[in-house]
């Protein structure tokens, strides 16, 4: 769903990290630096991050969906 | 704490102790032999989910297990606040 | 006994200590990881929550977030003289937080509690709570609590306490030929091949796997590890409720405590005998 607060293994915080490693990742950093440079050493906590898929976005795209609908309602009637 | 006496003789000693664990118990066990009138210690822990813990103590005979076992719980002490006093030391400096 | 601070970089600690044995050592470990309290939301009343996680999964992840700390303002709830379930002010400390997403889909970070008291606040302000589409809403009250690691993992202090003992490597110069093969297996790069020899570049990292030794041609084996029964390499990673030197010097009071409680156990139980 969301990112996990902690590591699930170790109980190291996480969850602060994981904006800064999804925005590094996408503008076409290396994974495995980027965690490092977070000072994300264990392999429990990388693979937190490195496994992550963040599935709210795909839930909470019906609700953006619903509310374009409904102010597209509200435009026409 | 509270400690319950299961079996005692003049060189024999079990209690039974609630609220313990592996942590406090290994190091009396390890303080205990390194006792030389001490024949033999050990610790159980009936059930992993609870923590109460069986200590026996077992003497040569020229000891009573009560002393033994406190000897060895003020060796653990000493040990403790001796490695109290050394942290201060070593956290001072940085 | 002697301790050396080997590093200390903000929330890790590596402490060398001389002079000790595996059951003291092990002893503060596990003192450290189930009896050193620290601070984490225990209950959640939740007003309101339209956001897209239940209530018991928020809940959770609010129990998760480590809160800084203050040990001497702020007692055991058992250890507490108020007595009462729900706590007092001595015990508990009230976090609320409500938020509702005005316009477009946004992230609840933990830097939006607002704290009773301004020193038991989240550890980072960055950690995602929940995201809310538009008018979403969640309005809570969440109580934080002292509490022990060995009741629930969100209590223990430190996300890392391990130890090992310190290594010993020796080279025998005059059998070395200094092939390097033992510098290449080693995945801590402990060895270095300097000229002719083999030298040891940094030798805390070793993990004393014995690869080297496996890996060395002559027989016997030029390399030799072994190991120091009584010095150990302490590591602790805090996991930022408390500084990793107030951790240590509380387990060692706890550890104090809890042997002279048993000293005085056993006495009245001589006393009830006799």
């Amino acid at each position: 769903m969301i990112i996990p607060v902690r590591c699930f293994t170790c109980g190291k915080l996480i969850g602060d990290k994981w904006e800064e490693f999804a925005r590094r990742v996408k503008t076409g950093e290396e994974a495995g630096r980027v965690l490092d440079s977070l000072e994300i050493k264990r392999y429990c906590c990388r693979r937190m991050l490195l496994a992550h898929v963040e599935i709210t976005d795909e839930i909470l795209r019906f609700y953006e969906e619903a509310e374009k609908r409904k102010e597209a309602r509200n435009y026409y009637y | 704490m509270k400690v319950k006496t299961l079996k005692k003789t003049s060189s024999e000693l079990k209690i039974e102790v609630e609220g313990i664990g592996h942590t406090i118990c290994n190091l009396l066990q390890k303080r205990l032999l390194e006792d030389e009138n001490v024949d033999l210690a050990g610790y159980d822990i009936p059930h992993p989910l609870s923590s109460n813990s069986v200590i026996y103590i077992r003497t040569k005979g020229n000891m009573k297990p009560e002393e033994a076992l406190r000897n060895a719980v003020k060796k653990a002490h000493e040990m403790n606040k001796e490695f109290s006093k050394e942290l201060k030391k070593a956290l001072k400096k940085i | 006994m002697e301790i050396e601070v080997l590093e200390k970089v903000d929330m890790n600690m590596r402490l060398l200590i001389r002079g000790a044995d595996v059951p003291f050592i092990n002893a503060l470990r596990r003192t450290v990881i189930t009896e050193v309290p620290c601070m984490a939301i225990d209950e959640v009343v939740i007003i309101e929550n339209s956001s897209v996680l239940q209530d018991e999964t928020i809940a959770h992840r609010l129990g998760l977030i480590p809160l800084k700390t203050d040990l001497d303002g702020y007692n055991l709830p058992e250890e507490c003289p108020c007595k009462s379930e729900f706590g007092c002010n001595l015990c508990r400390v009230s976090l609320t937080l409500d938020v509702e997403s005005k316009e477009g889909t946004r992230t609840v970070y933990s830097g939006e509690f607002i704290s009773e008291n301004p020193d038991i606040v989240p550890v980072s302000d960055k950690i995602p709570i929940v995201k809310l589409a538009k008018e979403q809403k969640l309005k809570l009250e969440a109580y934080a609590r002292l509490g022990k690691g060995k009741k629930h993992a969100k209590w223990q202090p430190v996300s890392m306490c391990t130890y090992k003992f310190l290594p010993q490597i020796r080279i025998d110069s005059k059998r070395c030929d200094a092939c390097g093969k033992c510098v290449e297996v080693c995945s801590r790069k402990v060895l270095v091949k300097a000229g002719d020899r083999i030298e040891i570049r940094d030798l805390m990292p070793c993990t004393l796997c014995q690869d080297c030794v496996d890996v060395c041609p002559q027989n016997p084996p030029a390399v030799d590890v072994s190991w120091d029964e009584n010095t150990f390499i302490l590591n602790l990673e805090s996991a930022g409720a408390l500084p990793p030197e107030r951790i240590m010097s509380e387990a060692v009071k706890i550890l104090d405590k809890q042997l002279k409680e048993f000293v005085r156990q056993i006495k009245v139980k001589k006393s009830e005998k006799s």
